[in-house]
């Protein structure tokens, strides 16, 4: 591999070769070009290659496309051709770079030793450990190994059990937290099926959610996501132009809720009662759909226990509220209900709102020829569990990332019973807490260096193929249990025929090619599912109908247990169950609507905090987040944590989210917050609580500053009504400037390209995915919780969120959030004050920033009305190996100089260059930069200002009313514009 | 003592000669300890910049939005001290105001000492300060010079214009002074004075040169006392930042310059006319008038805050005003009223004539005026930067150890500069002095009742 | 008084005429780098008219030109040579040192904050002598231009290429 590829031996600081190229005549040192003896034909050097692959961080399943630069991935992006992704990925999955680059991954494997310290051993000694276990263990007789693990796609699955059958077990678990089971549930009580439906958000005038928070984490966030945007962009509807109705009922506004038009805060755990409340406002209005096929009294009946004013005592929700979702529900012209949490009552709640309404089959659709449950239900993994506890086992083996011994509900008492085991084999990348109770730890491949597959639904089959070599002598996880089988098991070893994981993955296809395409050649099949990724198949929607046995029982959701407080807990958006958490680029991305870092916390509303003698004090600190700690008593123990005041959450509940409290699951995880999994029962995500103040002090940090916008035209948001007339609202902070742009000489003329971009704040949720594709994309320095407090988070783009004033909640969205990233101005202020040109202007309009022109001066920041340039304190540093992260096109900016965002300048000239020498022009949507492409609601576009067909133009002149440029009075014409978010005035 | 007042009623040539030479005499114990101390301090700030460039400037308590903060005020700070020196020794030369003859060779001293530490707090304050020779115009294979938009090069044109001129004008009145000591001094010291008189003799030729050169100098650094200040304040005017964005910063920066020089003269002068037994050449009646000084500049910066405040109000831009409303009141609001207490309302106290004449509260009242006068230039840059156009990203500045003991160690390297000067060189013009001897005699004769009450 | 004063004028003259002079002194490329293998440009792209291209394949494709791997010195030298390639790629600075691996000495360095492409100037028919210099009447390559961004600006005048800071520093 030639070293005169890597120009920018990655962690080279630019300072000190500045330092020697300013030097006249003093040459940086020679160094070695080692050349390939066989040159790869695919890879050209300094050319990436793309992979198609696709992503574990959740069950969703979004397809992958990794950019591979001299055999290193470097990006990912979401998989086009995938009807998941179609192209955009959230930030977990642009984070799984990050798993894969770990610092803390296991280099080699380990063998604890009796004194518990860990010694590194030769795989061959640990394979041969782990298969003698296993051997000894099926001696014993039957059902004495146990494996508990994390789905890894349908054939994967298959030969876990194929393994654990060869040594003649059948305790096999596979484990989610955030699991599927209520859905499924329901699903079985109201239709007889335990498939898992697909909604349809964009094809419903009103959504409510029951505590689903869909553009977080809840199901597939990537494609709700997208489809929310479609949903709220606004269409014709009855004959006018309408904006799609959404509430969101839950005790805390999540960014989800904060795109809503009704944030209804019920008491935690009553979700599931106000969606029969909705049902029974909706049957007694008669909004019952014909053809929806229920017995509308077998409904009422059904409903009956649920009138509003009952419900409204016991969720806290007003009546008036109740009845207008009821209205909004019932005569909207498609609706959906979408349930979220663990209670499978909410699930069937809901399920039934939909059926009556007709919406079945409309906005939420089961589809035929669904996928084998992957997962394994909660009172089966009970059984195994119970197993180990009882000593009937005497190997364990959990593997592929499920975290039992973290994630488990404290009543099944899972790390008790593990330490009755004799021997506990963990096999995964990043050890974690179940690691840490593990004699035998086996360093397995990540996914991205694996071979999987995956079914997250009907119709779409997903190929996982590894799409670099391993970073560490790791070895793929069913290669090393398939070796097992056929070592330990003798005889049955015929019973996996495969010889690695790679085989039985092909043979698997070999099988579905014959299912799917038979006309085609295994060969063919295989090539083609390996260049997009999988294959993907419309599915036939089915027909399904509402039983009516359901409508028989009577439901009693279950609420809060009883205490003075509430605790809600919620998934955080970056950690989801926890697995993010070892992440530097998700602990350092604020959390979009407490924009706290690096920590866990709790939520409180300043009413709660008052009783409990705290006061939100933040104007006065540098910081505006919480230090208050308080210690909140739960059934299963104390919980320690900082308080966080804010109006987003309902009096009387305490919110806190789920991810963070690791012991053990690397450096960037450690001491960090609570883990709320070891005080969450099954089935729940709130509990009944006492809280109290205690002296001790822990400062929450965040980059925001004030949350209070003061009017000024940084977000601005106008009503559906005001599009609707055409009536561009007044920014009452605004000194207001008359037609702009005020020039005093000849402008400078743009003859070839003008780059310029356009958010749509409508479309933003806030999900950050851009942030996190920003980071990847551009070698930005993660700085870690101290340095942000100082506020040196180094991000280019940031997802700023504002709190409306008391007076302007009637007119305006709940929250107000956007992404903000350099504005590119014409009029920049930045450039004139820079006394070197290290900040200067591009003929294509852009400000470029020149990293080894700047002194460090610093002035260009300070005239920045944005504030989006970023200074570099320290070197930043890439912990071995994240630094094989780094992108060979961009510099590794040193300490003492200024970056900022570039309209990912890297991907504009490789564009150029190609077109240049491919001799024709750049076509529109040929340069996409990281954000842009990584964003699932498709918010941002970018192109060029001369190309007058350009999508960007297009999109701004389709929005005349709401197109709008950021803190015009200081003139700076930036070439950011942003089109106003859309908001419904309330009555 | 009381008899040497009597007989000194009437100074003579030879009174100022021995006066200033006893001043010169070698230095004791108590002077070299003196001497020392500042030195530590100097060193401690060189070794916490060392680590301060060794690490980056993330050991300091910068962060975003507060990209310019202490350093930049101890710039401004610097400068501010070095106008007041221009002032009493070029303009009022020009006026011919006879008091500054006893105090201008102090102020021109400080001056020159005063713009070299100011010149260290742009490099301090680089993020990499081995490139800063990219501001200054040279030719270079690259085709790139300096942005001659930036204010912060035209400051650097100001301040190495600012330090040559004063430089040559202070050397210019030592010369005949420096010939006088030549002839009493001995040993090396001899030699120093030899090279530095330039064989002055006094001759009226010389003395015909002398009094021209002084004179076209005295014009050249009337014009920088308004220039230099004007531009160092452009840093901040010439940007779109509520808070510093302001016209009337030049007028306001350069009054506040003065009466912070002034302050400080009074705060070095007092104690060294005691340390250095010249109490008969710089005598309280020269204090009294540099006292009036400062109590005018302490007026005029008064109404510069008020009409500051008022443009504010009188814009109605809503969001100056609440970066004003933010100075007044914000969560360091606290700053900004000790600095109107500093500078506004404690010299007010210099309107009664008996404090005027007091050397302990003149004392007093000058360190009150410099750490005022130093708080408006943080209230300004600090304060401002925190409280911008974007409320998303305000955040307070708080300093580091780093910048405090920089800050810290900059006093120290200015005032063993001073102090070394002071005893090396003839810290009170002899030359002017008996010129004005009528009026020194005016000044002993003024002061006697004050001398006598002491 | 003139016995120190001439001195000192002197002195001051003196060190500013050395300044400038050693400001002006012509640039020297650097020869001492040796390569493992005696292997001659001249007799390679010189005598035997071998495109530079051939070998450095990636010029027209990537940014980097590229080394040529070892097969593809076999391509020529593998069967005409008994003992195929030991006697060619075996470094004669180092006979422990695996043959096949030829470790070469970088010749032209730019620093990290530089991105260069050989693509764009390639079809942009730049010559690679332009550049790089006559290299196929050289046996050993030594750099004839010093490679600094005057040399890279001057080309990109004369040709009206781009002159935006941004294009090769990002």
């Amino acid at each position: 591999m030639s070293d005169g590829l890597s120009r920018r031996s990655f962690l080279k600081l630019a300072a000190t070769a500045g330092a020697a190229a300013a030097i006249p005549g003093c040459e940086p040192a020679a160094r070695k070009i080692i050349p390939y003896v066989v040159p790869d034909e695919n890879v050209i050097p300094g050319v990436p290659t793309f992979y198609a692959t696709t992503c574990s961080e959740c069950p969703a399943g979004c397809g992958l496309v990794a950019r591979v630069r001299e055999g290193r991935v470097i990006k990912l992006e979401g998989n086009p051709a995938d009807p998941i992704s179609q192209g955009s990925i959230c930030a977990r999955g642009q984070a799984s770079l990050q798993g894969l680059y770990n610092p803390d991954r296991l280099g080699k494997p380990h063998k604890r030793a009796e004194d518990g310290s860990l010694q590194e051993i030769a795989w061959d000694q640990a394979t041969k450990e782990f298969n003698d276990r296993l051997a000894a263990a099926a001696e014993a007789g039957k059902d004495r190994i146990a494996f508990i693990g994390a789905s890894q796609g349908p054939t994967l699955d298959k030969v876990t059990a194929l393994w654990l059958q060869a040594y003649g077990s059948a305790r096999l678990a596979f484990w989610e937290r955030i699991g599927e089971e209520p859905a499924r549930a329901a699903a079985d009580a109201c239709f007889g099926r335990r498939d898992l439906p697909l909604y349809k958000l964009d094809q419903a005038e009103t959504i409510i959610s029951f505590g689903a928070d869909f553009l977080e984490t809840w199901g597939s966030p990537v494609e709700y996501t997208r489809q929310y945007a479609d949903f709220r962009t606004p269409r014709m509807r009855k004959g006018g132009l309408t904006l799609g109705k959404a509430a969101y009922v839950s005790a805390r506004l999540g960014s989800t809720g904060a795109r809503c038009d009704e944030w209804v805060a019920a008491n935690p755990g009553t979700e599931g009662a106000v969606a029969m409340a909705v049902l029974n406002v909706v049957v007694n209005q008669g909004w019952i759909s014909r053809d929806s096929g229920v017995a509308a009294d077998a409904v009422k009946n059904f409903a009956a226990a649920y009138d509003p004013h009952t419900v409204s005592e016991q969720s806290g929700v007003p009546v008036d509220t109740i009845n207008k979702l009821g209205a909004w529900f019932g005569q909207a012209d498609g609706a959906v209900a979408l349930p979220g949490g663990d209670d499978p009552q909410t699930y069937i709640a809901a399920y039934i709102l939909n059926a009556v309404t007709g919406n079945v089959g409309r906005t939420m659709v089961f589809l035929d020829g669904s996928p084998a449950e992957a997962v394994t239900r909660p009172d089966q993994v009970k059984t195994v569990i119970q197993a180990i506890r009882d000593g009937q086992v005497d190997v364990v083996v959990v593997a592929g990332g499920a975290n039992p011994v973290y994630s488990m509900p404290p009543a099944w008492g899972f790390a008790a019973a593990l330490k009755r085991v004799p021997f506990v084999a963990w096999m995964g990348d990043a050890p974690d807490e179940t690691a840490a109770a593990a004699h035998l730890l086996l360093p397995v491949h990540h996914a991205l260096e694996s071979w999987r597959d995956t079914a997250p639904r009907a119709g779409v089959y997903g190929l996982g193929q590894p799409v670099m070599q391993p970073v560490f002598p790791s070895r793929a996880l069913h290669d090393v249990l398939i070796e097992s089988a056929h070592l330990g098991a003798g005889a049955s070893a015929q019973s996996i025929p495969w010889e690695n994981a790679s085989d039985a993955v092909n043979a698997a296809w070999q099988d579905l090619q014959g299912k799917l395409a038979p006309d085609s050649t295994g060969q063919a099949f295989w090539d083609d599912a390996r260049r997009k990724g999988g294959v993907f198949r419309e599915a036939k929607p089915a027909a399904v109908k509402l039983g009516s046995a359901v409508l028989a029982q009577k439901l009693q959701p279950k609420a809060a247990s009883s205490g003075p407080l509430t605790l809600a807990a919620f998934p955080h958006i970056f950690f989801y169950d926890g697995r993010g958490a070892n992440k530097s680029w998700l602990q350092e991305i604020p959390e979009p609507v407490s924009q706290i870092v690096w920590d866990g916390w709790a939520e409180m509303h300043p009413d709660t905090a008052a009783q409990l003698g705290i006061k939100e004090s933040y104007e006065s600190t540098r910081l505006y987040a919480g230090i208050d700690v308080v210690q909140i008593d739960t059934p299963n123990g104390p919980i320690e944590t900082a308080v966080h005041i804010t109006s987003l959450v309902k009096p009387g509940v305490i919110a806190m989210p789920i991810g963070q409290g690791h012991s053990s699951y690397g450096r960037y995880a450690a001491g960090r917050g609570a883990n709320l999994w070891a005080y969450l029962p099954e089935g729940t995500r709130s509990l009944g609580v006492q809280a109290r103040k205690t002296e001790k002090r822990h400062q929450l940090v965040t980059p925001m500053g004030k949350g209070d916008m003061m009017g000024r035209s940084i977000i601005e948001a106008m009503s559906i009504g005001d599009l609707v007339k055409g009536v561009v609202p007044e920014v009452e902070g605004e000194p207001h400037l008359e037609g702009v742009p005020h020039e005093m000489y000849e402008p400078f003329k743009y003859t070839g390209h003008k780059w310029g971009m356009t958010v749509d704040v409508n479309s933003c949720t806030g999900c950050s995915a851009c942030v996190a594709a920003c980071y990847a994309e551009n070698n930005i320095g993660v700085e870690g919780k101290d340095n942000v407090a100082l506020g040196r988070i180094m991000s280019w783009i940031r997802v700023e969120r504002f709190i409306p004033r008391a007076d302007e909640e009637s007119h305006g969205p709940l929250l107000y959030i956007a992404p903000i990233m350099c504005q590119q101005c014409d009029h920049a202020p930045c450039e004139p004050v820079c006394p070197v040109f290290a900040s200067s202007h591009t003929s294509e309009g852009l400000n470029a920033q020149i990293y080894n022109r700047c002194i460090g001066t610093r002035f260009c920041e300070n005239n920045c009305p944005y504030k989006v340039r970023r200074f570099n304190w320290y070197a930043p540093e890439w912990p071995e190996p994240l630094n094989l992260q780094l992108n060979p096109d961009v510099t590794v900016r040193g300490a003492g100089v200024m970056e900022k965002c570039t309209f990912c300048i890297q991907r504009i000239t490789t564009a150029e260059i190609n077109a240049r020498t491919e001799n024709r022009n750049l076509v529109d949507g040929e340069i996409i930069p990281a954000c842009a492409q990584a964003c699932p609601a498709r918010a941002i576009t970018f192109g060029d200002l001369n190309d007058p067909n350009s999508a960007v133009l297009k999109r701004r002149a389709d929005n005349k009313l709401r197109n709008y440029t950021m803190l015009p009075e200081n003139n700076a014409l930036p070439q950011v514009t942003y089109l106003r978010t859309l908001y419904r005035e309330k009555a | 003592m009381a008899a040497a007042v009597e007989t000194n009623l009437q100074p003579s040539y030879i009174d100022i000669d021995r006066n200033v030479q006893r001043a010169m005499a070698p230095g004791g114990l108590k002077y070299w300890l003196w001497v020392a101390f500042c030195a530590f301090l100097t060193a401690l700030g060189m070794i916490f910049w060392t680590n301060q460039i060794y690490k980056g400037l993330g050991v300091t308590g910068y962060g975003q939005p507060n990209m310019w903060a202490v350093y930049i005020t101890d710039f401004v700070f610097w400068v501010g001290i070095a106008h007041s020196g221009t002032l009493i020794s070029a303009i009022l030369f020009l006026f011919r105001v006879r008091w500054r003859t006893a105090v201008y060779r102090c102020a021109e001293t400080m001056t020159v000492f005063a713009v070299l530490t100011a010149g260290l707090f742009p490099l301090i304050h680089l993020g990499r300060v081995w490139f800063f020779y990219w501001c200054v115009p040279y030719p270079n294979e690259r085709f790139l010079q300096p942005d001659f938009r930036s204010p912060l090069v035209w400051d650097f044109f100001a301040i190495s214009t600012y330090l040559t001129i004063s430089t040559v004008f202070l050397f210019t009145g030592l010369i005949p002074d420096l010939a006088n000591a030549r002839e009493v001094s001995t040993g090396w010291r001899k030699t120093l004075y030899t090279i530095l008189s330039f064989g002055w003799q006094g001759t009226d030729r010389q003395w015909r040169n002398f009094s021209m050169v002084y004179l076209l100098l005295a014009g050249f650094a009337t014009p920088l006392v308004l220039s230099v200040h004007s531009v160092v304040s452009w840093d901040f005017a010439m940007t779109q930042l509520p808070g510093w964005h302001s016209t009337i910063f030049a007028p306001y920066f350069v009054a506040g310059a003065i009466f912070s020089g002034c302050g400080l003269v009074l705060t070095l002068i007092i104690p060294m006319r005691k340390l250095m037994k010249i109490e008969d050449l710089v005598t309280i009646w020269h204090l009294d008038n540099l006292a009036k000084v400062v109590l005018l500049t302490s007026l005029i910066i008064t109404y510069s805050y008020a009409t500051e405040s008022f443009m504010v109000w009188y814009t109605q831009d809503p969001i100056e005003i609440m970066t004003f409303n933010q100075r007044y009141y914000g969560p360091q609001g606290y700053l900004f009223w000790m600095m109107v207490a500093c500078n506004c309302a404690i010299p007010l106290l210099l309107f009664i004539p008996r404090i005027r004449t007091n050397t302990v509260c003149l004392f007093i009242i000058s360190i009150f005026v410099n750490i005022g006068m130093w708080l408006e230039r943080f209230v300004i840059i600090a304060g401002s930067l925190a409280t911008n156009t974007e409320p998303s990203q305000w955040r307070f500045y708080v300093p580091k150890l780093t910048e405090v003991v920089i800050t810290v160690g900059s006093f120290g390297w200015f005032l063993m500069n001073f102090s070394l000067f002071a005893k090396f060189m003839p810290i009170v013009s002899m030359t002017e002095l008996k010129e004005g001897i009528g009026w020194l005699r005016h000044a002993v004769r003024e002061t006697y009742p004050y001398r006598k009450a002491a | 008084m003139n016995r120190i004063l001439i001195p000192v004028a002197l002195l001051l003259f003196v060190s500013g005429i050395g300044t400038v002079a050693f400001s002006q002194r012509p640039w020297a490329p650097r020869v001492d780098v040796q390569q493992p293998i005696p292997f001659s440009h001249r007799v390679h792209a010189g005598i035997n008219k071998i495109p530079c291209e051939y070998c450095h394949e990636y010029a027209r494709r990537s940014e980097t030109s590229g080394v040529p791997p070892v097969q593809r010195c076999v391509g020529c030298h593998g069967s005409a040579l008994l003992g195929g390639l030991k006697p060619i790629t075996q470094p004669w600075t180092d006979r422990h040192q695996e043959p096949f691996e030829i470790r070469w000495n970088r010749v032209y360095t730019l620093p990290d904050f530089v991105r260069f492409v050989h693509k764009p100037h390639i079809w942009a028919g730049v010559a690679c002598q332009e550049c790089h210099g006559p290299v196929e009447t050289m046996d050993r390559v030594v750099p004839v231009h010093e490679i600094n961004m005057g040399f890279c600006l001057n080309c990109h005048v004369k040709r009206g290429a781009t002159q935006d800071c941004f294009v090769c520093h990002h």
